[in-house]
């Protein structure tokens, strides 16, 4: 038994040092020392495609992208097909800013109909993309502010910025994004007008660094708009009242003179708080004079939840997807979606954050590996490469059918044949009679 | 031993091995090791109360170049037996090592094969650890290293696949020459087996089912030229081990991150023929059927986490029936090292008596 422990111990102790010693999952750093050995061995075999691949997984690794890219490219044109160096051209794509070639590789890899999970991870990955290209577009915008200030933007685009919260209870503070969500997605019915994504204008505001106050601030609600493009801007706030109530006041900005085109007001039980925003927001419509239809009138009467608590989980979801913290925005869009089941967006961001947590930095080596090892949807179909190996392997017995097996997830055990001497013998089996009593040889053999 | 039949070993091979222009089966380094371990405990009114095993496997792939790969196979492992009045018996050492080449022949259809079993295990036995052997080699227990040692041997095969239809069809075939050894050590030492020549065919095809489906067929038929053995006029004898037929299936649906799979196999053995040095000839008892099936659940946590639940049953037409429960995980350390963990647990009946049997294993794999 002990025997047992101690070899069991020495291969665990094995496999935790190979981990270690390999920098563990989800990351392929190495010391300037280990980076500068591996160029050595480039420079020996400058087309290895191994050699390259592990060299530019490191340089990804190091942010020195333009160097892993030209590794890569020296991978891809050996292994057009190399899903791992694909994964990792579409990381470094992202590392150099480089958005667009980034989603084509993910969408390529997409196109190839990987399996469920793989999905999933690529589409976190591209969510986790779209978010980098909106700081990135939002630093832009910031550079070339003097230049598009001077450009009239489109006055049927509306930007809504989230709306600031002055009370004294900062369980109520996630509402601030929840609010300009609805609010967004009430707009967003009315075929007339067009509508800034709150994550563009959220990304717009983190890089502007803007205090509480300024969301408030026509001066900055038109500097905004200029910015992404939105001739209109919905500023607001929100703050309890006595008697447990709550009181929503919004103004809809002009980007142009940051006049004040339209404003509206609600005040009611918290618990309607939805019949005072969609209040409010029929109120700014009115006023503007935009037209509705019956339609778009409906659609923006309804709610996404009649679970006001469900509702500030949403929000603190949303307020934690801001903050790049996924796994926690993950699980407050979950028990959301859990207290109520009807709440469309809040299943739907559950999904996607969970994705962009799977898929996020530091995952990078795990993505690779669920791309490299993922097969065109269900079952990897290998072609005559399967039943070649599976037909030398049942001929030609070799534990390097176990060695395929480790990864894989269909196995058959099929005896061979076993001592031969045992079988003339016929004590093989589990009655397991002893064997000087059973069989031609061992009679025989025990005769004097 | 046991042959790892895998389905889905293109996940593996085939991905990488078609788009990197090499078509060596194996084009990467492969080491997996770990720990296995069997018991079987038996009820009162049989003579063994348990047999059970551990070995360290140890297996290395090594590719050769772009059309060839070498492979390693040896255990190292520990055997034992007890019976009911209380005597035991065990053996424990390093089995026998198989050296394994393989040549893809042309593009990627053929692969030409040829093995050598080196006789590292121990291949002589007392006749009490000569119990061990037997309850190691039986194929209703399947216990992971069933066969602890021999003589040199080499295997010469040749393997080809072809697509007709949706079908990838495999067809093998393989000779394999086993020269003589002496099988006991005290009372029997003089006894000298000379295995006869055995011939294997295989043919399977596999395809893709309902585009998440894969089935996959086989049939394997094997069969043995005459063993001699021979220690003096009165140990002198023939032993004809009679053919053997192995048909497999294996079915697995996959949606989303969840693989169920039907996997199943059915050994049959035709009876044997003996010979004693007198010259009279009987049929030996050794004719046996046995059919395993299994069913899993694969899910995957994570991308290198799976967990797979399993039921299985195996049926003996000698009079035994096995029932198992357990699960494997498969998990990944780096994109290097991965491994499988698996427990399981058979409870059955053989000849009306209970038998418990216990299966835990880890195995690790580095692959570069």
């Amino acid at each position: 038994m002990t025997s047992w422990v101690r070899a069991l111990g020495a291969v665990l102790a094995c496999a935790a040092a190979a981990a270690c010693a390999s920098g563990g999952a989800g990351t392929a750093s190495l010391s300037p020392e280990g980076l500068t050995a591996l160029e050595a061995q480039r420079a020996q075999h400058p087309t290895d495609p191994d050699l390259n691949l592990r060299l530019a997984k490191a340089y990804h690794a190091a942010n020195r992208f333009a160097d892993a890219r030209a590794a890569l490219a020296t991978v891809l044109l050996q292994q057009p097909g190399n899903r791992v160096a694909q994964a990792y051209l579409g990381f470094t794509y992202e590392g150099l800013e480089q958005f667009d070639s980034a989603r084509t590789i993910y969408g390529m890899l997409l196109a190839g109909r990987p399996s469920g999970e793989v999905s999933r991870l690529l589409n976190g990955r591209l969510a986790l993309l779209a978010r980098k290209e909106l700081h990135a577009n939002a630093r832009a915008a910031l550079a070339r502010e003097s230049e598009l200030s001077r450009t009239p933007p489109d006055p049927s685009t509306v930007a809504v910025f989230p709306f600031r919260y002055t009370g004294q209870d900062s369980s109520l503070r996630p509402l601030e994004r929840g609010l300009a969500a609805l609010v967004v997605s009430d707009l967003s019915h009315v075929r007339s007008l067009r509508l800034v994504e709150r994550e563009r204008l959220q990304a717009l505001l983190d890089e502007m660094q803007l205090s509480t106050s300024g969301r408030v601030d026509p001066a900055t609600g038109a500097r905004s708009g200029h910015l992404v493009g939105a001739g209109q801007v919905v500023q607001g706030q929100f703050q309890e009242v006595p008697t447990a109530g709550v009181r929503l006041d919004a103004a809809m900005v002009r980007a142009v003179d940051a006049g004040v085109a339209a404003t509206g007001s609600g005040r009611d039980q918290l618990n309607l708080l939805f019949d005072v925003e969609k209040s409010v927001v029929f109120q700014l419509l009115g006023k503007m004079g935009v037209p509705l239809t019956p339609a778009e009138s409906l659609a923006i009467s309804e709610r996404p939840t009649r679970d006001l608590q469900a509702f500030l989980l949403y929000s603190r979801g949303l307020e934690q997807e801001d903050r790049g913290d996924f796994g926690a925005a993950s699980a407050s869009f979950r028990a959301a979606a859990q207290r109520d089941p009807s709440f469309q967006a809040a299943a739907q961001q559950a999904q996607s954050s969970d994705a962009a947590q799977s898929a996020g930095v530091g995952s990078e080596s795990n993505l690779a590996a669920a791309i490299g090892g993922s097969g065109p949807g269900g079952p990897p179909a290998g072609g005559t490469a399967d039943a070649l190996t599976l037909a030398i392997n049942s001929t030609v017995p070799s534990g390097a059918a176990i060695v395929s097996g480790t990864q894989t997830t269909t196995e058959l055990n099929l005896p061979v044949r076993n001592d031969p001497v045992c079988e003339a013998a016929g004590c093989g089996g589990p009655t397991l009679p002893p064997p000087l009593s059973v069989g031609t040889i061992i009679i025989i053999i025990n005769r004097p | 031993m046991r042959i790892r039949l895998t389905l889905g070993v293109v996940l593996t091979l085939a991905a990488p091995l078609w788009s990197q222009g090499t078509t060596a089966l194996y084009s990467r380094w492969n080491t997996l090791s770990g720990f296995e371990f069997q018991r079987y405990g038996f009820a009162q009114g049989l003579v063994v109360k348990s047999a059970s095993q551990w070995s360290l496997p140890l297996v290395v792939v090594a590719p050769l170049g772009r059309r060839m790969s070498l492979d390693l196979t040896t255990h190292f492992a520990h055997s034992a037996i007890t019976d009911s009045a209380g005597g035991s018996a065990d053996f424990t050492g390093l089995t026998d090592t198989q050296l394994r080449l393989l040549y893809t022949v042309g593009r990627d259809r053929a692969v030409a094969s040829l093995s050598v079993n080196l006789p590292t295990g121990k291949r002589s036995f007392t006749t009490t650890q000569f119990g061990v052997s037997s309850a190691v080699s039986s194929n209703f227990l399947s216990f992971p290293v069933s066969n602890l040692g021999t003589s040199f041997g080499i295997t010469g095969g040749l393997a080809y696949a072809v697509p007709a239809g949706g079908w990838n069809v495999g067809l093998a075939g393989s000779v394999r020459y086993q020269s003589s050894y002496k099988p006991l050590s005290d009372s029997g030492a003089t006894l000298s087996y000379d295995p006869g020549i055995e011939s294997r065919l295989r043919i399977g095809a596999d395809r893709v089912v309902a585009q998440r489906g894969r089935l996959l067929l086989g049939f394997t038929y094997s069969s043995f030229s005459t063993d001699q053995f021979s220690g003096g006029a009165l140990v002198s004898g023939t032993f004809d081990p009679g053919s053997r037929l192995i048909g497999d299936f294996g079915y697995a649906y996959t949606w989303g991150r969840t693989t169920l799979t039907l996997g199943a196999w059915d050994f049959y053995r035709l009876a044997g023929r003996s010979g004693t040095g007198t010259g009279a000839i009987g049929t030996a008892g050794n004719n046996e059927n046995i059919f395993n099936t299994e069913l899993r659940l694969a899910r995957q946590l994570s991308p290198r986490v799976v967990v797979e639940p399993l039921v299985g049953y195996r049926y003996w037409n000698l009079g035994g029936h096995l029932y198992s429960v357990g699960v494997n995980g498969r998990f990944g350390l780096s994109d290097s090292f991965s491994g499988i963990a698996s427990a399981r647990i058979s409870p059955g009946s053989v000849d009306g008596t209970g038998v418990t049997g216990l299966g835990l294993s880890l195995l690790l794999r580095y692959q570069r």
